[in-house]
Formats: C-alpha cells, sequence, structure tokens
C-alpha cells in the first residue's frame, strides 16, 4: 500500500515539475517581452479592475509628458485641456469595456507659437498658445516654469469624482518682471493670474468648474 | 473491573488492533513525497497565475506599442505606428514576397466605402514597391498657397502633388481607418491606409458630408499579381 502510494505521489511531484520547466520557459520569453515594452511605454499591474489607475511614463524629453492609464469599463470621463489663456478641447469618452492607453501631452515651439499636441486612445488633436514674444519667453524659461504632474513619482489608483489634474503649467511669480518686459503688463497679468496650462479629467460633476 | 493480572487496556491486541485501524500510519518517506507533491503543484499553480497576469499587461503593452506583427507571410499586414505629433501619419507594412506591388494616394471622387476591387477611385499618382516590410508616410497640409500632399517611403519622397486653394473650400473633413493595432489581411484585396473625405461647403459659413464621391485623401497599397 506504501509502495503504491509513494509511486503515485512520485508521479504527481514529476508531472508538476515537467509543467512547471515549460511554464517557467514562457514566463522567460513573457518577460523578456514585458521588459523590453514596459521600459518605453512603462509598467502598470491591474489588481482592482473597477478603479482608474494612473502612472507617469519617461519621456527623456522635457515637453513631452506620459502616462500609461487604465480606464474601468463603462466609467465617463470628461476631460478639459489646454492653455488658459489660449485654445481649450474639452469633450467625454465612454468604454464599455476596461481599456488600457498612453496618454500624452507634447509642446512644440513652431516659429510663432507654443503648440500642445494631445495623443491619446482616441485620436489627437493640437491647440496653440500667445504670439512670438510670449513663445520665446517660454522657450527660454521652460526649465524654470511650474509643473504640476499626476503621478509624478509613482503609480496611483485614484478617484474621478475629484477633478484629475494630469498636468498644469504655472509660470512663476519670481518671472513676472521679465515676462512684463516680454509680453507687456497686460497679457503678464493675465498669463500670471491662472494656470498656463491645464489638463483635467473626471466625473462630470467633478470637471465642471473647468468648463467655459 | 480489572485484577492486579489483567494487562492496562491499551496493551491488549484487540484494542491495539482497533487503534490502528482508526489510524492510519504512513512511513516517513510518504508524508515527505506529499509534500514534494503539493510544494511542486503549488508551485505550477502560482506559475499559472503569474503568466496569465503577465500575459494580460503585455497584450495591453503590444497594443499601446503598435508594433508591426507578421504571423502568416503570405498576407498584407500593416500597423498605424504610435504618432509622436497629433498630425503625424507612419504606417508599417509588410508585402509579401513573390508579387510587385503599388501604393496609390487618390484626392477625388472618394467613395465612403473603403476602397475594394470592386471601388478604386482613381489615382492622381502610383509608385511601385517591392515586397518586404517598409514605413509609408503620408503629409498634409493647407495653407494660404494651397494644399500639397506628399508621400515618403522608408523616408525618401516618392510623391508630391499640390492644389490650389481653390481645390477645396472646406477644411473639415472624416477620417476612417487608422489600422490602431497590426492587422494582417490578404493579397486579393488592396490595403487601405488612409481615408479621409472633405466635407461640402453649404454656402452659409458651414460645411456638410456629401453621400456621393467628394475631395478628399485615399492612401492605398495593391498587389499586381506576377502569378
Amino acid at each position: 500500500m506504501t509502495r503504491v502510494l509513494n509511486l503515485l505521489l512520485i508521479v504527481a511531484t514529476a508531472g508538476a515539475l515537467i509543467l512547471l520547466v515549460g511554464q517557467r520557459r514562457d514566463l522567460a520569453q513573457l518577460q523578456a517581452e514585458h521588459d523590453r515594452l514596459a521600459a518605453e511605454y512603462g509598467a502598470l499591474d491591474v489588481r482592482n479592475p473597477g478603479k482608474y489607475l494612473v502612472a507617469r511614463v519617461d519621456t527623456d524629453d522635457p515637453h513631452h509628458f506620459a502616462w500609461r492609464v487604465y480606464f474601468p469599463a463603462d466609467l465617463q470621463i470628461d476631460h478639459h485641456h489646454g492653455f488658459t489663456a489660449g485654445g481649450r478641447i474639452g469633450g467625454s469618452s465612454i468604454h464599455p469595456h476596461a481599456a488600457e492607453h498612453l496618454h500624452r501631452y507634447r509642446f512644440e515651439f513652431t516659429p510663432e507659437h507654443l503648440a500642445v499636441h494631445l495623443l491619446d486612445r482616441g485620436g489627437g488633436g493640437r491647440v496653440s498658445l500667445g504670439d512670438r514674444a510670449l513663445r520665446d519667453f517660454l522657450a527660454e524659461q521652460w526649465d524654470n516654469l511650474d509643473f504640476e504632474i499626476l503621478a509624478e513619482s509613482e503609480t496611483v489608483a485614484v478617484s474621478t469624482d475629484k477633478p484629475l489634474p494630469f498636468l498644469v503649467i504655472r509660470i512663476p511669480k519670481q518671472l513676472r518682471d521679465e515676462l512684463t518686459e516680454r509680453v507687456g503688463e497686460r497679457k503678464a497679468a493675465r498669463y500670471l493670474k491662472q494656470p498656463l496650462f491645464e489638463a483635467v479629467y473626471g466625473t462630470k460633476e467633478a470637471v465642471a468648474p473647468y468648463r467655459e | 473491573m480489572t485484577t492486579a493480572t489483567d494487562p492496562p487496556p491499551m496493551d491488549r491486541p484487540d484494542v491495539q488492533r482497533k487503534a490502528r485501524r482508526r489510524r492510519p500510519q504512513f512511513a516517513l518517506s510518504t508524508f515527505l513525497l506529499l509534500i514534494a507533491a503539493l510544494a511542486s503543484w503549488a508551485a505550477h499553480w502560482q506559475a499559472i497565475q503569474h503568466t496569465g497576469s503577465l500575459r494580460r499587461q503585455v497584450h495591453a503593452l503590444q497594443q499601446i506599442a503598435r508594433e508591426l506583427r507578421v504571423s502568416d507571410p503570405a498576407q498584407f499586414a500593416a500597423v498605424h505606428r504610435l504618432p509622436q505629433w497629433c498630425d503625424e501619419h507612419i504606417w508599417d507594412v509588410y508585402l509579401p514576397p513573390g508579387n510587385a506591388y503599388e501604393l496609390c494616394l487618390a484626392l477625388e471622387n472618394i467613395e465612403r466605402v473603403p476602397v475594394s476591387t470592386t471601388s478604386v477611385p482613381k489615382p492622381a499618382r502610383v509608385v511601385t514597391l517591392e515586397p518586404g516590410r517598409h514605413a509609408v508616410e503620408l503629409k498634409d497640409d493647407a495653407t494660404d498657397q494651397g494644399w500639397s500632399f506628399t508621400v515618403l517611403v522608408d523616408g525618401e519622397v516618392v510623391i508630391e502633388e499640390t492644389r490650389p486653394p481653390s481645390w477645396n473650400s472646406s477644411r473639415s473633413s472624416s477620417q476612417r481607418r487608422k489600422i490602431s493595432s497590426s492587422e494582417q489581411q490578404s493579397t486579393d484585396q488592396p490595403l487601405e491606409l488612409f481615408h479621409r473625405r472633405f466635407f461640402v461647403d453649404t454656402g452659409n459659413g458651414s460645411s456638410t458630408s456629401t453621400s456621393g464621391p467628394s475631395k478628399g485623401v485615399q492612401l492605398w497599397i495593391r498587389s499586381l499579381n506576377r502569378s
């Protein structure tokens, strides 16, 4: 009896080990593919499928901001983004199935303007701000602006009942004199009064104050 | 009642037999083998969970990365590359060996339906493509000087078309076909990369789409079927 039982246990153990070896091989290939892609597009481990999840992705470009976003199924999200003193884009999105996508803002200094390209799963859009003087000022002072970046240091599971400021850019007060000199007092006051750029997501009620 | 000569109850053979029957005994080796079996199956189950989670993450990353994947080398494969700017249109395409191919650009008579063997607009320009992998890029621009359309293959300009400002009065358009994840299809049908139809100016400052052919931009690859 003991011999038969021992034999069965040896067979069961050997079977599990054989399967495990095969799995380890698959796992190594998957892990290598995951590491290769995650190095460029960030890693996002969704543990709670009902929670909106955001992780910042490094871009090596100070004008380019990117996040991996997990979007739960049937969640309606409104968004408002753009220059508070200029062009803005607003809208709403809902996914019947849970979805992950890359959400990006990329700033471009054209010869005459500062433009921002919005790039997300649904497509994209572009809005521009200001004139040549403001564009030159911002190009020179970009590293000295104040940046408020969502999930800057770690992945966050966030509630969309409150406004989610993905990116807020402000001109700091200490640049007031130089800004005034470059664009004039009236324009400078306008650019300093509110954020230069604001990208806010959330439920309809949450982002209502950001609607024009 | 027990007497001094009777053995204690646990030492009696009939009691011992009953106890053995109630509590089966196993050798130490069986216990060790049982632990080994349980541990190896637990590791197997854990690996299944981890593989499943990793597979979901890799799938999500592959959807985001938009890399060209060719599982059937006898079919077309294409994907719209992840754009770096909102107006960037670059496709990675794979053209199977054994055929010659043409890259076609049409700017007029664009139908609502995608290009097919039965619905093909007259191309404004056509260039030949060799089999293999290529990067196809479309640039379109509208300025006060007019409209310009440029197609690049592997970084080289192969098509340049311009139209005067009067060519189209409306900047509004509808656009279809992005190939946002790698797709494969038979070479029997043309591979449509881009399909945009301009709206028609209604004269009161607004514009609307038409049901008939319209101006627009359509870019596709067709096989010349050498065989």
